[in-house]
């Protein structure tokens, strides 16, 4: 059997096996209404909620969660474009809009952790953590997908669901994974 | 598209796992792709008919959180999160 196996997923056709690993495109799909994977997320969530798996975020998916959503916010503030939001140059000039949208984010990662198990690669140390996210940015192209899948290694993950396609190209990991394709 | 939603089978879904190999074949072929590509208006719309529908099945810890949090916040972040944090 392959370390890794990728599916694409529609709902009510199959279940991941859990845990579930979810990375930010589907915390933040199920969040935002305008997102375009918004009703896919939904569905998976729901879907895996109901038949009792474990689903997963670290707090790296967290924080991507966050980023995303305070840009959104700030976006939504000021009429512009959330693309055209250098957030980190906006916080900088205004250092209360994070205080201002605090309770907004507040909100939104409680409805998550509601439901998701907040991991962060609990039984590993550091430095195993930091060589498997090291050893995986040979595998997928973005730093922080890297990061995630070290995470997902150490935190007995099955399955990991995402909305994005850079690691459609990740052939083998130590561990048996499946990634699931939203 | 939306009648596909309200039926969804959930009872009788299967762990991939246990599938035979020709079912798992039959099991990834896409039947609703027209969900990505039906208007925003009406992906919103599908997402919450499924929440009414599938939050009675819930966890009751889940419930409110999940039923909350879907869709909470109205309006698009694109995904170009690596385009600025790597």
């Amino acid at each position: 059997m392959p370390a890794v196996v990728h599916r694409s997923w529609q709902s009510g056709q199959f279940l991941a096996p859990a845990p579930v690993y979810l990375d930010a495109s589907v915390t933040v799909g199920w969040l935002l209404s305008g997102d375009q994977l918004h009703a896919r997320a939904t569905s998976f969530v729901g879907d895996h909620l109901a038949a009792g798996r474990e689903l997963q975020v670290s707090l790296l998916g967290v924080d991507e969660t966050i980023f995303r959503l305070l840009r959104g916010l700030v976006a939504s503030a000021t009429g512009a474009r959330p693309r055209a939001i250098q957030l980190g140059r906006e916080l900088k000039k205004n250092p209360k809009l994070l205080s201002t949208f605090l309770p907004n984010i507040r909100q939104a990662i409680g409805y998550l952790t509601s439901w998701a198990t907040l991991v962060d690669g609990a039984g590993a140390t550091p430095h195993q953590i930091l060589d498997s996210w090291l050893d995986r940015c040979g595998d997928v192209g973005g730093l922080h997908d890297a990061y995630h899948l070290g995470l997902a290694q150490y935190a007995g993950s099955k399955s990991f669901a995402t909305g994005d396609a850079d690691y459609k190209g990740l052939a083998t990991l130590p561990t048996p994974l499946q990634i699931i394709q939203l | 598209m939306d009648d596909e939603i309200r039926q969804f089978p959930w009872e009788a879904t299967p762990d991939v796992e246990n599938l035979p190999i020709t079912a798992r074949a039959v099991a990834v072929v896409p039947k609703n792709v027209e969900l990505v590509t039906e208007t925003q208006q009406h992906v919103r719309r599908a997402a919450k008919e499924y929440v009414e529908r599938i939050a009675p099945r819930l966890p009751e810890a889940a419930r409110e959180g999940f039923t909350r949090g879907a869709g909470m916040f109205d309006f698009d972040s694109p995904a170009d999160l690596d385009d600025q944090l790597g």
